[in-house]
C-alpha cells in the first residue's frame, strides 16, 4: 500500500485538508509551522542505508526521529538538548544505538533544512481512537539554498491491526483529486532539486570499463575518480568536518599514487614522477594531523583500559593533543589554499584529462588493462608471500609496516580492476587480504601509538609538565598496549599462514597468472 | 527484547497504572514497545482505547506460533503497540492445560515478535495459576507493585515462596511500592525503611494520586502529562528497571 502522494503545485493545501475532514470524518489534531534539519554525515550513509534522520524543535529541545525512507515508518527517536555533531551527542538511547554502527565517527551535517508548514489529521472511531494519521506538509528547501517552490505531500499512516479502515482511506485518497502517487523519498525529491550527488563521497577506486581498454585510458579514469574523491574532500578537510574526511582524503591519495606507480610504463614518465612527488608530500602532510586523530580516538579506549584513579593523568595529554592538532591542522590548511596547491591539482587534473595519443612511445600504455593488470597483480602477490614468510615474531615492527603497504598496495590495484575478474573467485582474494590487512593494521596501529605515547612523555617532560599522574597513566598504557601488541602479531601469523595456503596460491593463480 | 510482567496475587495494587506508563514511557524513548494486555477485564486495552476484542478469542491467541502478530494494534502513541485483552482469556488457564509444556507456551508465543520489539510488558490477572506460571517463564522481570501494608509484604514473601520452590529465579523479582500514601504513618515508614528480605525493594514507588485515577476518564496515560507529579514517579520507575535490565 503506498503511503505517500504528492500535493498538485495548483491544489491549495487547505482545500485539501477541508476536502478529506469532510470526506473522512476526522479532525485537525496538529497545524504549525517550524524548521526542520535533515541531518546525515558528510557521504550520506544514513541515507544510502534507506533511512532519514530529522531534527525538529521541541520545548526547549530537539526531537530527533528516524524515519525508514521507503515508506516513512518511524524507527525511533529521542529528545536532544541541542543539535548533534556526534554520536556521543545523543543521550543514550535505542536511537544511539541505532545511530553508532552507522555514522561511527563521522560529524552529523545540516544537509538540508526545511521551513515546513505541518497538519496533521486523524482518523478516530466512537471510542476516539485513532485508526489512522493523514500528515499534509509544504516544505520549502531553506538550504544549502533557497528554494522557491515548496513541495508539498500527503503521507498516509495507517496504524497496525485496523486494515478495513486502511484500505477504504487508501481507496480514497487514490481517487482524490489534487493528489498522486509519489513513489520517491521526499528526501530523494529535494535531492533532485538541488542536485546534489550523494554518490560524490564514495570511496570506491573506479574501475576499468572492458578487459580490452587501453591501460592508460583505464588508468587516467580511475585516477580522474581519485582525484574528484580529493576534490570533494578538500573543502571538507579544511573545514575539519570530521578525522573520517581526512582519512578518506588520504585514503584518495594513496589510491593514486599505488595507480601511478603500480603500472609502470603506461604513463608518460617525467610527468608521472612529477605528480607521484606531489601526491608524496601531499599525503606527508596530512600525517601529523591523523596520527594525533588516532590516538584522540582511542582515548575512551585507553581510559577503559586503565584503572579509574589514572584517568585524570591522561587529562594533560589530551590538552597537548588537542593544541598539536590544532597547529598542524592550520598547517594543513595554508598549504591546501596556498596557490601552488591550486597550480598542481589543475596541472594534474589537465594532465588526466588529456586525450590519449593512438602512437605512444610508451610500452604498456596501449596494452589491454586486465592483461596488464594481471601481471603485477600477481608480481604483488608474490613479494606479498615472500615478505610475510620471513616474518617472525621476533621482527622489527618496520618489516610488519612493509608487508602492510605492499597489502594496500595490493588491494588498491585489485579494486581498480575487480570487474574485470570473475565476481565471486575476486571476492574471495579480496576478502582474505582484508582480514590479513586488519591483522596488519592492528599491529602497526599498536606500534604507533606506543611510539607517539613514549613521545609525548618526552616532549611534556621537555616542557617541565606532566603530573606524576600522567606518567603512571602514560607507562601503564604503553605497557599494556605493547601486551596487545604480542598478541597481534601472534593473530597475524596465524591470518598470513591460510593467506599463504597452496590453496589459496592456486585461487590467486588461476585468475592473474593461469 | 525484554519482557517485563506487572504482576501480584492481589488485586488493585496499580498493575495496569504501572503497565500502561511504563510501556508509554518506553515507547517515548524510543523504544519499539509491545504492551500485552493478559487481563480478562481488559482495563490495560480501556485506557488505550482499543477494544477488548481478540478474533478467534483466547483459544486462536495460544493456538499457532504466529498467532500473536495477528493481533497487534496500534495505540495512538508512536512506537508503542498492543495486544488488546479479551474476555476468554479467563479461560486461558483451561486452555493451556490442553497444551504440550503448557508453561512454556507463552515464551514460546513470543519468540517471533524478538526482532520487532525492544521491550514487552505483559499487564497480569490477579492469580496464581497456570498463566501466571507461563508468565514466569516467559518474562526477564517480575515487577510486583505493592502496597506498604502488612498483608502485601505477606503476599510477597508468598510469592518468593513459590519461585523458591519451583527453582524459579528469584532475582527476577522486582518489588516496588505503589499507590503511597504519605499521609499514613505506615505508608512512609515502609518507603523509608523498606524491607530487604525475601528480595529488596526498588528505590522508586509511585505514590497515590488522583491524576491516575483520572486515566480511566482521560482513556491516556498520566505519564503523557510531562511534567506531572505522576509521569515524574513513573519515569523514575521506568529508569530505575531499564538500569537493572541492562546492567
Amino acid at each position: 500500500m503506498l503511503t505517500r502522494f504528492d500535493i498538485d503545485p495548483g491544489t491549495p493545501m487547505a482545500i485539501l485538508r477541508h476536502q478529506l475532514m469532510s470526506q473522512l470524518a476526522c479532525e485537525v489534531v496538529v497545524q504549525r509551522q517550524f524548521p526542520r534539519q535533515l541531518l546525515d554525515t558528510l557521504d550520506w550513509r544514513l541515507y544510502k542505508n534507506g533511512y532519514q534522520l530529522s531534527a525538529e524543535p521541541q520545548g526547549h529541545a530537539l526531537l530527533l526521529q528516524l524515519h525508514r525512507l521507503n515508506d516513512d515508518v518511524l524507527i525511533s527517536q529521542a529528545l536532544c538538548p541541542q543539535r548533534p555533531n556526534f554520536i556521543h551527542d545523543i543521550p543514550s538511547s535505542k536511537l544511539h544505538q541505532l545511530l553508532q554502527p552507522q555514522i561511527e565517527q563521522r560529524r552529523l551535517l545540516t544537509q538540508l533544512s526545511l521551513h515546513v508548514d505541518h497538519s496533521e489529521l486523524t482518523v478516530t472511531n466512537h471510542h476516539d481512537k485513532t485508526l489512522a494519521r493523514l500528515q499534509l506538509e509544504s516544505c520549502r528547501i531553506t538550504a544549502p539554498k533557497q528554494v522557491r517552490q515548496a513541495q508539498a505531500h500527503l503521507i498516509f499512516l495507517p496504524l497496525r491491526g485496523y486494515p478495513k479502515q486502511a484500505r477504504r482511506i487508501h481507496a480514497l485518497l487514490e481517487q482524490q483529486p489534487g493528489l498522486s502517487a509519489s513513489h520517491t523519498a521526499a528526501l530523494t525529491d529535494y535531492l533532485n532539486t538541488l542536485r546534489i550527488d550523494i554518490h560524490h563521497f564514495d570511496n570506491q577506486a573506479s574501475v576499468a570499463s572492458s578487459p580490452d581498454q587501453r591501460s592508460d585510458q583505464a588508468l587516467k579514469q580511475a585516477l580522474l575518480h581519485q582525484l574528484s574523491q580529493m576534490r570533494h574532500h578538500h573543502q571538507p578537510v579544511i573545514d575539519d568536518i570530521d578525522a573520517e574526511c581526512l582519512h578518506d582524503y588520504r585514503v584518495a591519495i594513496r589510491r593514486s599514487r599505488t595507480l601511478v606507480k603500480g603500472l609502470p610504463g603506461t604513463l608518460p614518465k617525467s610527468h608521472a614522477q612529477r605528480h607521484l612527488r606531489q601526491l608524496k608530500r601531499l599525503g606527508e602532510l596530512t600525517t601529523p594531523v591523523r596520527d594525533i586523530d588516532v590516538i584522540l580516538l582511542n582515548l575512551d579506549h585507553y581510559r577503559a583500559l586503565l584503572p579509574h584513579d589514572q584517568h585524570p593523568g591522561l587529562a594533560p595529554v589530551e590538552a597537548y593533543l588537542q593544541r598539536e592538532r590544532e597547529r598542524h591542522h592550520r598547517q594543513l590548511g595554508r598549504q591546501l589554499t596556498s596557490r601552488q596547491h591550486q597550480q598542481w591539482i589543475s596541472a594534474y587534473q589537465r594532465f588526466l584529462s588529456q586525450p590519449e595519443h593512438t602512437r605512444t612511445p610508451l610500452p604498456n600504455a596501449k596494452q589491454p588493462i586486465r592483461s596488464q593488470l594481471s601481471q603485477h597483480l600477481w608480481k604483488h602477490y608474490q613479494s606479498i608471500l615472500g615478505l610475510g614468510a620471513e616474518i617472525s615474531p621476533r621482527s622489527p615492527d618496520e618489516a610488519l609496516h612493509t608487508l602492510r603497504k605492499r597489502c594496500k598496495q595490493l588491494r588498491y590495484l585489485i579494486e581498480f580492476g575487480q570487474h574485470l575478474y570473475p565476481t565471486e573467485k575476486i571476492q574471495r582474494i579480496i576478502v582474505l587480504l582484508k582480514k590479513l590487512q586488519d591483522r596488519l593494521g592492528k599491529c602497526q596501529d599498536l606500534h604507533l601509538q606506543i611510539t607517539h605515547l613514549g613521545q609525548i612523555e618526552q616532549t611534556l617532560t621537555q616542557q617541565g609538565q606532566p603530573p606524576l599522574a600522567t606518567k603512571h597513566a602514560l607507562t601503564s598504557l604503553v605497557k599494556q598496549l605493547s601486551a596487545q601488541q604480542q598478541q597481534c602479531r601472534a593473530d597475524f601469523l596465524a591470518c598470513f599462514e591460510v593467506f599463504a595456503s597452496a590453496r589459496h596460491r592456486a585461487n590467486v593463480k588461476e585468475l592473474f597468472n593461469p | 527484547m525484554k519482557t517485563i510482567a506487572l504482576y501480584n496475587i492481589k488485586g488493585g495494587v496499580g498493575k495496569t497504572a504501572t503497565a500502561v506508563n511504563l510501556a508509554y514511557l518506553c515507547a517515548q524513548e524510543g523504544y519499539s514497545t509491545l504492551l500485552w494486555d493478559l487481563d480478562p477485564q481488559g482495563a490495560a486495552s480501556f485506557y488505550y482505547r482499543i477494544k477488548s476484542k481478540l478474533k478467534g478469542g483466547a483459544d486462536r491467541l495460544v493456538e499457532n506460533k504466529d498467532s500473536l502478530t495477528a493481533a497487534i494494534k496500534a495505540t495512538d502513541y508512536p512506537l508503542l503497540e498492543m495486544i488488546p485483552a479479551d474476555f476468554s482469556l479467563r479461560n486461558l488457564d483451561l486452555l493451556l492445560e490442553g497444551r504440550k509444556k503448557p508453561t512454556k507456551r507463552l515464551r514460546k508465543l513470543l519468540e517471533p515478535l524478538e526482532q520487532q520489539y525492544d521491550y514487552v510488558f505483559i499487564d497480569c490477572a490477579p492469580s496464581i495459576s497456570l498463566v501466571s506460571e507461563s508468565v514466569f517463564l516467559a518474562s526477564d522481570a517480575l515487577l510486583i507493585p505493592t502496597i506498604p501494608t502488612t498483608l502485601s509484604l505477606r503476599t510477597l514473601q508468598q510469592i518468593h515462596r513459590y519461585f523458591d520452590d519451583n527453582a524459579l529465579d528469584t532475582a527476577t523479582l522486582l518489588p516496588f511500592f505503589s499507590m503511597v500514601d504519605s499521609r499514613r504513618q505506615m505508608h512512609r515508614i515502609m518507603v523509608e525503611h523498606p524491607p530487604q528480605k525475601p528480595v529488596p525493594f526498588l528505590q522508586a514507588h509511585i505514590p497515590y494520586l488522583s491524576e491516575i485515577e483520572r486515566m480511566g476518564t482521560e482513556r491516556k496515560p498520566a505519564s503523557a502529562a510531562g511534567s506531572s507529579r505522576s509521569a515524574k514517579a513513573y519515569l523514575a520507575l521506568w529508569h530505575e528497571l531499564k538500569a537493572r535490565l541492562t546492567g
